[in-house]
């Protein structure tokens, strides 16, 4: 996995890259631990400074596994210790380096129903939701580049579920292509979904053959 | 109020219900998904969609005026079905249109006639009937029943139905194919998207032998692109791939054992795959079932579809024969002792009576055998190296010198004259040669599973035997019997392990017996002098005494029930062939 390599700044990039897809689920997995928003906040941001400060990617060797299994148990750690010493967080000499939206944070952890689960299965549910986003967002990305936003705009709504009778036509029509050309679109989105999916988890996990249980485990996650 | 997702059921945020559904979302990356879309990923202009063009429910009025064309049910690679209502009758029917591009050619609308008239002489409650069948200028048709419900891959994908509960439906499948079997008939092409299950739960098998046909047209050699288009090679059985002429009934065997694998896991078996019980908790007698209709020879596999109804019913009849250990495990998820493979399923549910709704459409996902999570296998030659297992490894480690140290002490003991120490340290070597065997037993069963694919399951404990010729003849039947042999020469090890117990049993029994005879033996009482201690009344002797033959009972216990044990392994395996 990317994240564990090395102490390359490539490696480095990569682990930053992880934290900030990922700072959400562990701020959920905090304040399911009883924190309170700001609190919460606070141990995040401290837990991600540390983690970048000190290295510990050094300690993610490629036989440990998942970096979710990883973050989850040293987010557990990091939390045991700083409520022992109830310090102020001074680490990372005071340079944010995940930008968290507290109140943001606070409002999209307050919307969610679920949240009257374990703080594990909170943080599960949380870390495949910031999985999805961001393979959505790349899916975008690669749409813009080709210059078919649009395109994406209009049928990443396709991706799961049949579609209503009529309803691609429909597309079709605002995207002035035939109902078959849509339906294929639609269907390579879905597999591109996929094909980043697998390439997103493979950062995270030790081996290819743990992809699969991993989205399994995420997958059971999301359906609760 | 929460939404649900109508695919998967997951609950969806009330505050975007209607964003893609995150759980859908995620099963794009699955492997199976992926697999599944490189196999459909023929390029989009050559695909059925663009070339073959279900007629309009217009054209089709046209083309059948006895017919009231509803709508169009679905559309796959072999064509297109239609619900209608059969106006003379006032009956709804499946319309199904099969397009072939080989309509002007005679030899196959003569064999098209011949399988279809085969295909309309079957009747039976658990197969979809064939009404009525022809052809119009570009389809072949079959008017059929219609089943109101849906299919057994919709269930599993929506989690409408636990894999346990799946299973229920295992022996009516089994009913309707070897009903269909008796008759010639084999359908090919069994996966789940073919086992219907209509709204009160009935079971019926869809497209009987259409596999045969659309693939044997002229222009349709197998493993063309039409396989594609059908895209079940994971249910073929190898055979059908490698050896298409030579099909039998025995290929459904092996489809139908891809069905259940999946239903139990939730995996295709492909590759060297694992055993379901490795994948997901459950009784292990079910591995075998599997195992077993997976053969690749079919001469291996279960010879009648009969065969593998009965197994199941079995399992579902009598408790879990789980053994070693494992049993312990495993039942302390289900009250009263006892893993339900399946539902219960009634007597009155076989055959004509239908299933209760409630069993198979939306029950909740249990905590059930088969749906927690998969343990997965590690270590080397998969055993998965637990610290009990490291504990076992240590036994066996630690009981071949103490034999050995206490082997030397017994034969030097009694002319060097410390009788006493015999009892003592013959007490920790019989402990440790009995852990020792213990370790022993769970190595060689690890072994055989892993390296000869032998499980215990395989190993019934029979009580009414075959003759010894029986068995004898069919030890050298075919392979499965081969791998016994090697099973039992894996035995040696134990067996010498065992010789030591015995020998060390011998020992502690003679020396504590020794203790009481000796003593009345004013010349042996050499033997009971052990630097400054001395055993010089009986009643010192006593308790030595009675804790050796105490002890030597219950180690000959265990001995030979570890030896019964052995020996019906040795049986049940060699018995297999017979029994099957």
């Amino acid at each position: 996995m990317s994240a564990g390599n090395a102490d390359s700044p490539a490696s480095r990039e990569a682990l930053e890259n992880l934290c900030t897809t990922y700072w959400f689920p562990l701020y959920a997995f905090v304040r399911r631990q009883g924190m309170d928003a700001h609190r919460a906040a606070d141990l995040t941001q401290g837990f991600f400074a540390s983690l970048l400060e000190r290295d510990d990617l050094a300690k993610l060797d490629q036989a440990r596994g998942k970096f979710r299994s990883f973050l989850l148990a040293s987010i557990k750690n990091y939390m045991l210790n700083e409520i022992d010493r109830e310090n102020a967080i001074k680490r990372g000499g005071g340079v944010t380096i995940v930008s968290i939206d507290a109140r943001l944070a606070d409002s999209r952890y307050s919307n969610d129903p679920v949240f009257s689960q374990t703080p594990e299965r909170v943080f599960d549910r949380q870390w495949a939701l910031a999985l999805l986003d961001r393979v959505r967002a790349t899916l975008r990305a690669e749409f813009a580049e080709r210059g078919k936003d649009d395109q994406f705009k209009y049928l990443s709504g396709c991706l799961t579920g049949q579609p209503a009778s009529g309803r691609y036509r429909q597309l079709g029509q605002e995207l002035g292509l035939s109902e078959s050309a849509v339906k294929v679109i639609v269907y390579r989105m879905k597999q591109r979904f996929g094909e980043i999916l697998r390439d997103e988890i493979a950062h995270t996990v030790a081996s290819e053959a743990e992809i699969d249980t991993e989205i399994q485990t995420l997958f059971n996650a999301l359906r609760g | 109020m929460n939404r649900e997702c109508p695919e998967c059921g997951a609950a969806l945020p009330e505050s975007a219900p209607d964003a893609p559904c995150a759980a859908c979302l995620m099963k794009l990356g699955m492997k199976s998904w992926q697999d599944a879309a490189q196999e459909r990923n023929v390029p989009p202009t050559q695909s059925y969609e663009s070339t073959v063009v279900p007629p309009s429910i217009e054209d089709l009025a046209r083309i059948f005026p006895q017919l009231e064309i509803v709508r169009l049910v679905g559309q796959g690679g072999m064509g297109a079905v239609f619900q209608a209502v059969q106006k003379s009758l006032d009956r709804t029917v499946a319309l199904k249109l099969i397009h072939i591009n080989t309509a002007d050619n005679r030899a196959f609308a003569d064999r098209f006639i011949r399988e279809a008239k085969a295909l309309a002489k079957l009747s039976h409650p658990n197969i979809v009937t064939v009404y009525d069948f022809g052809h119009t200028d570009d389809y072949y048709y079959f008017l059929m029943e219609y089943v109101d419900g849906t299919n057994l891959r919709h269930l599993l994908q929506t989690g409408k139905m636990d894999p346990a509960s799946a299973l229920a439906i295992v022996p009516h499948v089994c009913d309707a194919l070897q009903y269909a079997h008796d008759h010639g008939i084999v359908h090919r092409d069994i996966k789940p998207e073919n086992i219907l299950v209509d709204k009160k739960g009935v079971v019926k098998i869809a497209d009987f032998g259409l596999a045969k046909l659309v693939n044997q047209g002229p222009a349709h050699r197998p493993l063309t692109r039409t396989n594609h288009v059908m895209g079940t090679m994971h249910y073929m059985a190898p055979e059908q791939i490698e050896k298409p002429l030579s099909v039998d009934h025995r290929a459904d065997i092996y489809s139908l054992g891809v069905v259940i694998y999946e239903m139990l896991t939730g995996e295709l078996p492909i590759g060297r795959f694992a055993r379901p019980s490795q994948k997901v908790k459950l009784d292990v007698r079910l591995d075998e079932v599997v195992l077993h209709a997976l053969e690749k020879e079919p001469e291996l596999r279960f010879q009648q579809m009969s065969q593998v109804k009965s197994e199941m019913e079995s399992i579902q009849s009598t408790p879990p024969n789980m053994a070693f250990g494992e049993a312990a495990d495993h039942l302390g998820h289900h009250p009263r002792g006892r893993v339900p493979p399946v539902q219960p399923v009634r007597h009155s549910m076989a055959r004509q009576s239908p299933m209760p709704a409630s069993s198979l459409v939306a029950a909740p996902p249990k905590p059930g055998v088969a749906t927690l999570p998969a343990v997965e296998p590690t270590g080397f030659f998969g055993v998965a190296f637990a610290p009990q297992t490291w504990l076992n490894v240590v036994y066996l480690l630690l009981s071949f010198p103490l034999g050995v140290f206490y082997f030397v002490f017994l034969t030097t003991g009694f002319s060097t004259g410390i009788g006493l120490l015999f009892v003592w340290v013959g007490i920790f070597v019989l402990l440790g040669t009995l852990l020792g065997v213990r370790g022993a037993m769970w190595f060689e069963r690890e072994l055989a599973s892993n390296l000869l694919g032998l499980h215990l399951s395989d190993l019934r404990f029979r009580r009414e035997s075959p003759g010894v010729w029986d068995r004898v003849k069919n030890l050298f039947a075919d392979a499965q019997s081969w791998k016994g042999v090697a099973y039992l020469f894996l035995k040696f090890p134990l067996g010498i392990l065992s010789f030591v117990a015995v020998v060390t049993l011998l020992a502690t029994s003679v020396s504590c017996l020794g203790a009481v005879v000796v003593y009345q033996i004013p010349w042996a009482e050499v033997f009971f002098s052990i630097g400054p201690w001395k055993i010089d009344t009986f009643a010192e002797a006593l308790p030595f005494s009675v804790l050796g033959v105490i002890l030597l009972f219950v180690s000959l216990h265990v001995l030979n029930g570890l030896t019964w044990i052995h020996k019906q392994m040795a049986v049940g395996l060699l018995q297999r062939r017979t029994t099957t």
